[in-house]
């Protein structure tokens, strides 16, 4: 049985340190995720997703429950994302489809589906990545977390320290241009 | 009812309040254009949740962890056993006790004029300023004698009498202040603001008293 995130943050509030590593190991591939698709570099993903732990780590103590553990540690993740950015001046996603194409023929570790269903699922993969490549930076924050994620938008307004309608209108905008890239590719 | 995207983006992520949402349901049962919008909101969430979730090749919780235990134990770790934690912990708060003690009693401490009895401006002085003074004393002086020739007005000439006692005043408290300076040096410049703030400022303060007029004839004096 799964121990829920409420009860991993009051044991780590009491010093249990274990508590808080498998409460981090919860969202370590969540974050890294978020971070590769950020980014869109694999080094950089993981050094912002290893100092987001840390912070974690060292916030955690202060740590009070306002809403989602989730979002909180996604807010931390973001603010790093946000830092290798403009510390790297990087906002182009290029390079973040063929990481990420490169990881899905890898990690498709399930060898019972046919080859056929494995390759459509690795293209639908692809077309889907290459429409995220057609929103901004911030349009594509927005829809990963509220899409992918499944994130409130109050949440994802917090993460992202705008007003709640500034991430409305991003998530339409992504929504549209997402709509149109996947239709222009007939998935 | 008015229905947004905006609303509806709120109604797909259940976050619009109760009555918001009970009128946005209703609605639906009547829109298709609405409700066609919701459908392809959902199915696109379906189709994004299917991008893999991709893995680091390491295991970066572990590298965090071991990072925030190395960054805690870097100052404790050179005091490893908790008595001497504690002894060093007293020693600080004694040292910062001290140190404000110390600024408290510096604080606190007569400043140089408090010290000699001798205002401010008496100490800073020069012979040249002892000259102008000087002076100013004998124009005022001057003045006086010729007001009192032409009879002028009793207002006027008390102004040049408190000026006269005043600049007087001053003359003896440089005067005094030369041998006070060879005592206390602290302060070697006298701008001329100063000077004229504490001319004003004693001017000012400075009330009528037969002490202070110079013996004149014709004068009246209350």
């Amino acid at each position: 049985m799964m121990i829920p995130d409420e009860r991993l943050i009051h044991m780590a509030h009491e010093g249990n340190q274990s508590a808080a590593e498998q409460l981090f190991r919860r969202y370590h591939d969540r974050i890294f995720s978020y971070l590769i698709r950020m980014i869109g570099d694999r080094g950089l993903a993981e050094d912002a997703a290893q100092e987001t732990f840390f912070r974690g780590f060292r916030s955690l103590k202060k740590y009070r429950e306002q809403g989602l553990f989730k979002s909180w540690v996604f807010q931390i993740a973001h603010r790093e994302g946000l830092r290798v950015l403009k510390r790297e001046k990087r906002h182009s996603m290029i390079a973040a489809s063929s990481e990420a194409e490169e990881h899905t023929e890898r990690e498709i570790p399930d060898p019972s589906p046919l080859p056929t269903e494995v390759l459509m699922h690795q293209e639908k993969t692809r077309c889907i990545e290459r429409a995220l490549e057609h929103l901004t930076g911030a349009e594509k924050q927005v829809v990963l977390l509220r899409l992918y994620e499944g994130l409130a938008f109050k949440d994802i307004a917090r993460i992202t320290k705008c007003p709640l309608n500034t991430v409305l209108g991003r998530m339409r905008n992504g929504v549209k241009k997402l709509k149109k890239a996947l239709g222009g590719e007939d998935v | 009812m008015r229905c947004t995207y905006e609303d509806i983006m709120l109604y797909w992520s259940g976050e619009l309040s109760g009555k918001r949402r009970d009128e946005m349901e209703n609605h639906l049962k009547t829109c298709d254009q609405c409700r066609q919008m919701l459908s392809d909101l959902e199915a696109l969430e379906q189709e994004v949740k299917t991008l893999p979730l991709l893995k680091p090749g390491k295991d970066l919780v572990q590298i965090a962890l071991e990072k925030y235990e190395r960054s805690e134990k870097r100052f404790w770790s050179l005091l490893p056993v908790p008595a001497f934690r504690f002894v060093a912990a007293l020693v600080v708060v004694f040292i910062l006790s001290v140190g404000y003690l110390l600024m408290n009693r510096l604080d606190q401490s007569p400043r140089p004029q408090e010290r000699t009895g001798v205002p401010e401006t008496s100490y800073v002085v020069s012979n040249q300023q002892i000259v102008r003074v000087q002076e100013r004393v004998k124009r005022l002086e001057k003045r006086i004698r010729g007001n009192e020739r032409k009879e002028t007005r009793f207002a006027r000439t008390t102004r040049i009498h408190r000026k006269v006692s005043l600049l007087r005043s001053e003359l003896d408290n440089l005067k005094t202040g030369i041998v006070e300076s060879e005592q206390f040096p602290f302060r070697n410049t006298f701008t001329r603001q100063r000077k004229k703030s504490y001319e004003d400022k004693t001017f000012n303060q400075l009330q009528p008293s037969h002490d202070h007029f110079l013996p004149l004839s014709g004068v009246r004096v209350c």
